[in-house]
């Protein structure tokens, strides 16, 4: 309806610039001026009625849009989505305990591992430097202390292959 | 002209008009009967959506009770795992203690390494993933501490007069 006012103010508004126009021509320069301010006023109002026409159109499709987010059909298919969103979710969150479960037992064999290691080791170093106290009149003094120093530092280490190595060291010094 | 060309537009437009109001005169039961049966099929698909989402909730709560079950499955299963790992370091340092008492000599290194491969084939047998792989490695170190044994036992009893436990090292050379 309101579009329809705004297109006849928009003809109006033409007709009576035309006739402006031809008061003009026959120099009725008063009235021209008259029918021209009148004009204006006509093309303001259908710009108006235009402007308005465009705002309740917005807030009627504003409206509009609402109630269908509103409605029960989407209200519904959004809980549904909601619904599967969760499933996936407890798949993930299953997997991911899983494995920080997995991660804490492998942390917890380790250190078992660890301890058992550093255990030996030690052991390893107590017996190699137990021989080489029995040993120290055999062996130069140098040789005593760097072995021994050696010793110390692979068991800090706790490197195990080079402990064997120096045990194989002595044995071999001592042997001569 | 002018007023005729006018009348003929107004004309044109009523006829437009009556020709509007006819069709929905003719068509308004059709039409009724559409949106009927639109709200209809709204409804029926409101009803299956809620219908879906219901089986969709009971579902989840069977998947929640089945992972916590799960979960708390899989915790004893590594508390378990855990525990057998550390029953295993200890049959290996029980080992080590066994061979240790029999051969009195036996130095410390070669006690080391007897010790170093069993954990070593130990955490072959722990990390392979494959079950037949896994069974294949859990053989080898069941042999490999029958045969420390079976050299400690030997050597108590007399029947073995070597410094070294031979049989051991020669298994360790092998593998």
């Amino acid at each position: 309806m309101l579009i329809r006012v705004a297109l006849g103010l928009f003809a109006s508004c033409v007709a009576v610039f035309l006739c402006a126009k031809l008061l003009l021509v026959f120099a009725f320069f008063i009235i021209a001026a008259f029918a021209i301010k009148f004009a204006v006023f006509l093309l303001f109002g259908a710009f108006f009625f235009l402007v308005i026409t465009a705002i309740l159109g917005v807030i009627k499709h504003l409206f509009q849009a609402m109630k269908n987010y509103f409605s029960h059909t989407q209200r519904e298919q959004r809980r549904l989505v909601f619904m599967a969103n969760q499933q996936a979710n407890a798949h993930r969150l299953f997997y991911f305990q899983r494995l920080q479960v997995t991660y804490f037992k492998e942390r917890l064999r380790k250190k078992a591992l660890e301890k058992d290691n550093y255990a030996h080791v030690s052991a390893l170093g107590a017996a190699i430097e137990l021989d080489l106290q029995r040993s120290k009149q055999l062996l130069p003094k140098t040789v005593f202390r760097q072995l021994k120093r050696k010793n110390r530092l692979y068991r800090m280490q706790q490197n195990a292959k080079a402990l064997l190595e120096l045990h194989h060291q002595i044995a071999t010094l001592i042997g001569k | 002209m002018l007023k005729n060309w006018l009348l003929g537009i107004v004309d044109t437009l009523q006829s437009l008009k009556s020709e509007n109001l006819k069709w929905n005169n003719e068509n308004q039961a059709h039409q009724a009967a559409l949106k009927q049966s639109r709200v209809l099929a709204e409804r029926d698909l409101v009803a299956e959506l809620k219908k879906r989402s219901r089986q969709l909730k009971h579902e989840l709560t069977i998947l929640q009770t089945q992972h916590s079950a799960d979960l708390l499955m899989f915790k004893t299963k590594c508390k378990q795992d855990v525990k057998d790992y550390k029953q295993y370091l200890e049959s290996l340092d029980q080992l080590k203690d066994s061979i240790q008492s029999s051969y009195t000599h036996l130095p410390e290194a070669v006690a080391f390494t007897i010790h170093h491969h069993a954990k070593y084939l130990l955490n072959e047998m722990w990390e392979t993933t494959e079950f037949e792989e896994k069974m294949r490695r859990e053989i080898q170190l069941i042999r490999f501490m029958s045969t420390v044994h079976e050299d400690a036992r030997l050597y108590l009893e007399g029947k073995n007069k070597e410094v070294l436990p031979e049989r051991t090292l020669k298994f360790i050379e092998k593998s």
